[in-house]
């Protein structure tokens, strides 16, 4: 479904260039839950934001589905966003004047055959706060509502950086039970950054990013379920 | 509804205070522009159809007198529509002890066939009946009705006259006195009586008016020059075409005084709406880059986010002008009603000026979209990647701050914050800056009049009361009445008319002939006082100028003496009524004549009554003025004009509280991270006050210090844009003015401050570091 080829990323910070992406080559199937990891300043983001459509790469393709979105212009890029991925952040970044449910609708007025908003709000277990604003919930609720905004367009893939950057360790275990159980029971490819090597268990496979290349890449036969996670 | 849109309710509803304060500039801005705009079309429409409906003079001539006949003579002139051969001569009536002049006109049997009368009590006169037809507004001053019967004197005699009816003419909507200084029903009123009695009075067959319509208003000059060839012989006296006629004049004056405000006063209102546009979407753009950025990411295009950005600034400009239009509309009509009120007019139309309701709209809704545009542009444009980082609080550049390293911590950080945001702090500036323009523009009507009228009654007017004479008197008359109890000086004066032409262009003008004395004085705008000229003529600047006449120049006039010959002694800047002066003596050499018309008085209080009484009973004079009366009267004339200037003044308040609000809690709202944080540091709500209020007293400062020399200059031009030549008034803005306008722009400016403070105060901490980290 996804494949880089030969994918660079340059930063011009003046005269120094800064190298984020190098020489990255890769392949995803569907329904794949993947896990990239890597210390801080490896490229991480950079490689997600390309993915995502949210950054173009200096070098090499991105095929999703076929289609080459290196090339797409802005407009295209913008629809493929809209219908291909859904994007979770470390910061929620929900509208503050909108409640948990009309955060939600906003991302599914988006496209034409959304989830139902009520049923997606019941995955991720928001049913009770829906009505509730932002600044009335807790970081875990919120970090939910951003779930169910990725989830509610139906993208083959979402997203994820740092999903549980923000959130302690109880609460960050639920978000993360809820992506595993979307990505199983809608069967949605996740790609999930973190630098926390525990969340990298419960995955499919594990990317290890370092320096802005790719240093291995592991299959996971056994992945665990989010609840056994201890950090 | 789409969640969107819901969104951008809630944004609004999120910033109510803020939106408010700026739908409200935008509907001020409109409601004046629409209200001034209509009203100038209502007053128009209003005069035209009154004008249309009474056969409205083109072009009236006075004369000395010459034989009814002429009257066909005139009208074999092409062109020419109506001929109206009239006698218009002076009496004057005493009602409850009081004496007003009258006008006298003459009519015919049946309405006269240019400027025909509105009778709206009675009827028009029956046949050769002695009967009379008052203006309206002078019989209800004076409470005469419809059947009373008056007793008017003319030329020394007495008729006895019946009210036959009330009613308006199209000539006397504003009534002028000639040579008056003021015209106030209790003193002058408009009498119609029957042209058979008229010619008793010396007129036998002859008139001494015509009044004429023409079916060309093209061709107006030129049928005045043919008719002018005409009545040469009967030695003309006075003459123009309407748009110098004195009523319309006034009128048109107003109607463009009203239509060069609809224009002015908004402009500001939607200058100043630009910016609060612009800085209240900014603001709520830059608090939401990180919501923008999720939305792009998830695939909002760049155009919706556009839109949606628009729609805030449609909301304001559609709720602003819709108001705005409305209120305009209802305002019009109080405005046109009000304004009517103190005319001489029967009705006044209003009605729904759908193209200005339009011009209105679309002016409310393209300039709040316009910067609304501007700003959305850049929150379509926002990089996705850099609205994720998270918004860093613009840092600090620009000044060094150690220069201010000794002031305490607070105020430092006043400092910084004004520069911190250099276009908001430009923009609250100009908020000051516009409010104190404003507000001077406005208050200096009230000074420069105040000053006027206090140079005119209790400098040049040093007397208390003036006497004028049905005509020419001589010295024994005058040493009758120095000899009266109480009367401490009187000095002969003389007060006629010249009317000079040049080039096809014509201006007649109030000629004074002065003795030595210290009754009357000469003063000039500047408050220097001129003696009456040894020799010749002085001329307002007013009027030389118009006609390019120069010192020493010869300039022949014509007078009611005939055409006559003098010396421009001398040009000054008269304030008020432009007037000439000359010496009383040497004007009785160029007039050849002897004696006066008039008479100075300065008597002791307790006399004045009976000193006014006792004049009133000589057959030679015809009115008897209190100085303290006419004072009084100009007090209620301007009544209308304060309420005026109280309203621009309101409306100039309104704007800069309006702006400096939105201004001042934008920037709370802006720093309400760093607040908080100096919250948790301990820091109380007086002393993050403190700062506040700090902040506002520079802003302030530096406000007025661009905003005083610059409100003094637009004021300048307000006032010149008032000036004509039918008055000038000296500009004039009192030190007290600049004082109070500093304060009111402080309190604004303090008084904006107490919304921001309150929610300082209220803040909840947690929340705010909540939103923070969200
Ligand atoms: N806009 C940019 N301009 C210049 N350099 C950048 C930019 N964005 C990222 N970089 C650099 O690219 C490299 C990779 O950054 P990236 O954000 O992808 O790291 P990361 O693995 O996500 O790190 P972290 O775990 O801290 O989030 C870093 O060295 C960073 O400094
Ligand atoms: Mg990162």
């Amino acid at each position: 479904m996804l494949k880089l080829d030969d994918v660079w990323k340059i930063y011009r910070m003046g005269v120094v260039d800064v190298v984020a992406l190098k020489e990255v080559n890769l392949e995803l199937g569907k329904k794949e839950f993947v896990v990239v990891l890597g210390p801080s300043g490896s490229g991480k983001t950079t490689l997600l934001n390309i993915i995502g459509g949210i950054d173009v790469p200096t070098k090499g393709r991105v095929v999703f589905n076929g289609l080459d979105i290196s090339k797409l212009s802005e407009n295209d890029l913008t629809l493929h966003r809209r219908r291909n991925i859904g994007f979770i952040f470390q910061f929620f970044n929900l509208i503050p004047t909108l409640t948990a449910r009309e955060n939600v609708m906003i991302a599914a007025e988006l496209v034409k055959e959304p989830m139902d908003v009520e049923e997606v709000l019941g995955i991720v277990g928001l049913r009770k706060r829906a009505d509730h604003f932002p600044s009335e919930l807790s970081g875990g609720e919120q970090q939910r509502v951003a779930i169910a905004r990725a989830l509610v367009k139906k993208p083959p893939l979402i997203l994820a950086d740092e999903p549980t950057g923000s959130l302690d360790f109880e609460t960050g275990k639920e978000v993360l039970k809820v992506m595993r159980e979307i990505n199983e029971k809608e069967g949605i490819t996740i790609i999930l950054v973190t630098h926390n090597s525990v969340i990298a268990s419960m995955a499919d496979r594990v990317i290890y990013l370092k320096d802005g290349r790719i240093d291995k890449i592991v299959e996971n036969e056994t992945p665990v379920d989010a609840d056994e996670l201890r950090w | 509804m789409n969640t969107l849109n819901l969104k951008v309710i809630r944004d609004i509803k999120a910033r109510k205070g803020m939106f408010l304060a700026v739908t409200f500039i935008i509907f001020l801005g409109i409601a004046i522009f629409s209200s001034f705009y209509m009203s100038y079309m209502n007053l128009q429409e209003t005069y035209n159809y009154f004008y249309e409906q009474t056969d409205f003079e083109d072009i009236s001539i006075n004369f000395n007198r010459a034989p009814e006949d002429i009257v066909k003579e005139i009208k074999k002139i092409n062109g020419i529509k109506e001929v109206e051969g009239r006698i218009s001569l002076k009496g004057f009536i005493t009602i409850q002890n009081q004496r007003a002049v009258l006008k006298l006109i003459s009519i015919p049997d049946e309405q006269p066939r240019v400027d025909k009368l509105v009778v709206v009590e009675g009827n028009y006169m029956a046949k050769n009946s002695k009967s009379v037809l008052l203006l309206k507004k002078f019989a209800d001053y004076h409470d005469i009705r419809v059947g009373d019967v008056i007793h008017i004197n003319i030329n020394g005699g007495e008729v006895r006259l019946e009210v036959s009816g009330l009613v308006y003419s199209p000539e006397f909507i504003w009534v002028v006195e000639e040579s008056e200084f003021i015209t106030t029903p209790r003193t002058f009123g408009i009498a119609y009586v029957p042209q058979k009695m008229l010619e008793e009075f010396g007129y036998k067959d002859e008139i001494n008016e015509v009044k004429i319509t023409v079916y060309d208003k093209r061709s107006r000059d030129e049928i005045l020059n043919r008719a002018l060839k005409i009545l040469r012989p009967y030695t003309v006296i006075n003459y123009y075409t309407v748009e110098d006629q004195p009523s319309n004049k006034l009128l048109k004056m107003d109607l463009d005084g009203f239509k060069e405000l609809s224009i002015l006063f908004p402009s500001f209102f939607l200058l100043i709406s630009v910016f609060a546009v612009y800085v209240l979407l900014t603001r709520l753009i830059r608090s939401q880059s990180g919501n923008i950025a999720v939305l792009r990411a998830l695939g909002v295009s760049k155009q919706t986010i556009l839109q949606h950005y628009l729609k805030h600034s449609l909301f304001i400009g559609v709720s602003g002008s819709a108001v705005g239009v409305v209120v305009g509309h209802l305002s019009a009509i109080v405005l046109t009603a009000q304004y009517t009120a103190i005319l001489n007019i029967p009705f006044y139309l209003t009605k729904v000026h759908y193209d200005v309701m339009a011009y209105g709209f679309i002016a409310g809704l393209t300039i709040p979209l316009i910067s609304g545009f501007i700003a959305a542009k850049h929150a379509a444009e926002l990089e996705i990647l850099y609205g994720l980082k998270g918004y860093s609080e613009q840092t600090f550049r620009g000044i060094d701050v150690k220069r201010f390293s000794k002031l305490p911590v607070l105020v430092r950080l006043s400092i910084r914050n004004l520069f911190r945001n250099k276009k908001r702090t430009a923009y609250s500036t100009f908020s000051v800056i516009a409010s104190i323009v404003l507000i001077l523009s406005s208050m200096v009507f009230l000074d420069s009049m105040d000053q006027a009228l206090d140079l005119q009654f209790n400098k040049v007017l040093a007397y208390d009361m003036d006497v004028k004479f049905n005509g020419y008197v001589n010295e024994s008359l005058l040493k009758e009445i120095k000899s009266l109890k109480g009367v401490k000086e009187a000095y002969p004066l003389i007060n006629t008319w010249i009317l000079i032409e040049r080039g096809g262009n014509s201006k007649s003008i109030s000629l004074i002939g002065l003795e030595y004395q210290n009754l009357y004085k000469i003063y000039d705008d500047r408050g220097n006082i001129h003696m009456p000229p040894p020799e010749g003529l002085i001329l307002p600047e007013l009027i030389s100028s118009n006609l390019s006449i120069v010192r020493q120049e010869k300039v022949e006039f014509l007078t009611e003496f005939g055409i006559r010959k003098a010396e421009v002694y001398d040009i000054i800047q008269i304030p008020l009524t432009p007037v000439s002066y000359a010496n009383l003596d040497e004007l009785q050499k160029i007039l050849g004549i002897k004696g006066f018309n008039g008479v100075i008085l300065n008597v002791d209080p307790d006399a004045r009554e009976e000193v006014k009484s006792r004049l009133e009973k000589y057959k030679e004079v015809l009115r008897v003025d209190l100085i303290e009366d006419i004072e009084e009267d100009i007090l209620e004339l301007m009544s209308f004009f304060y309420i005026f200037i109280f309203f621009s003044l309101f409306f100039g308040a309104s704007l800069g509280f309006a702006s400096i609000f939105n201004t001042t809690t934008v920037n709370i709202l802006e720093r309400r991270r760093e607040i908080a944080t100096l919250k948790m540091l301990g820091y109380t709500t007086k002393e993050l006050a403190y700062t506040l209020v700090i902040e506002n007293f520079l802003l302030g400062l530096g406000g007025i210090v661009v905003g005083l020399p610059l409100g003094h200059l637009s004021a300048r031009v307000f006032l010149n844009s008032f000036q004509s030549e039918l008055y000038s008034i000296p500009f004039v803005i009192y030190p007290i003015t600049y004082v109070l306008t500093i304060i009111l722009v402080m309190v604004v400016l303090f008084v904006s401050l107490i919304p921001g403070i309150m929610y300082i105060h209220t803040m909840e901490i947690e929340k705010v570091t909540k939103e923070i980290v969200s």
